[in-house]
């Protein structure tokens, strides 16, 4: 991204922090990785920078297709870099083969480097976690719910069931008194 | 003005998550910060919604803004 504020003029000091993020193509198309990384390395050597931290990030899908990929891998840099230099480091990034997209950041100053990769690695670990415990809940819900319906099944049988005899017994009470009544010795 | 007793009953304050946390910068690399600020479209979620103070909502949009060039974030689903 071209920032028209990356040239510092008010600050003192003759370098200052610049964070610079890279999205390249992974797989590369020129075969090896570490070859493009030096050559990014080195537009910013050229600039006269002198590297403080990096952070290499793991393969990732894009939110959206750049330049017709769906995936790729992010390296995040952090160099001190004279602001006098660091427009030629952008023309020269913007330029290099492989990179899809570049942006150069002016961090505030006692700007804390941290590392994202872990903690992004972390979340994703948590998150599944977190999807499973909630499948397991899930299939517990449905289990019991099973049972229960199971339960009911054999109350509501038992019941039918037991209706059944008394209707049974019922007949049988009916049939004896009627043997009762049409018996002919019977004097009322 | 005194509030009317429909107001005091169904609102309650919401606090800055960022300011809880006294965060003096959003970064843009922190997807999982991110996300639960966006919507299923892709669009940042209004303060009104989040409780974000003014002071992070800005800060919050800058980030997902770099972000979204980096193609970490979509623009619009």
């Amino acid at each position: 991204m071209a920032d028209t504020d990356l040239i510092d003029t008010a600050e003192e000091k003759d370098t200052r922090l610049y964070e610079c993020v890279v999205l390249y193509e992974y797989p590369c198309p020129q075969g090896d990785e570490s070859k493009l990384l030096k050559e990014i390395e080195g537009i910013f050597e050229e600039a006269g920078g002198t590297l403080v931290d990096k952070d290499p990030w793991s393969r990732r899908g894009l939110a959206y297709p750049i330049a017709g990929h769906h995936e790729g891998k992010y390296i995040v840099y952090y160099y001190e870099v004279d602001p006098k230099n660091i427009r030629t480091v952008d023309e020269a990034l913007r330029i290099a083969k492989g990179v899809l997209r570049h942006m150069l950041i002016k961090p505030d100053t006692g700007y804390k480097v941290e590392k994202y990769e872990e903690k992004f690695q972390q979340w994703l670990k948590s998150r599944e976690a977190e999807e499973q415990a909630r499948l397991r809940q899930h299939e517990e819900e449905l289990k019991a719910q099973v049972i229960e319906r199971a339960k009911q099944k054999a109350k509501k049988a038992e019941t039918s069931r037991r209706i059944q005899k008394e209707e049974v017994k019922e007949e049988e009470l009916e049939e004896h008194l009627e043997k009762i009544i049409s018996d002919d010795d019977l004097q009322l | 003005m005194a509030k009317t007793s429909t107001q005091q009953r169904g609102q309650k304050k919401k606090v800055c998550q960022f300011c809880e946390s006294e965060a003096d910068y959003i970064d843009y690399k922190n997807y999982p910060l991110l996300k639960p600020h966006l919507d299923y479209f892709g669009n940042i979620r209004k303060r009104f919604h989040t409780g974000v103070c003014l002071h992070h909502q800005k800060m919050l949009k800058t980030a997902v803004e770099r972000a979204r060039f980096m193609g970490m974030l979509s623009y619009r689903k």
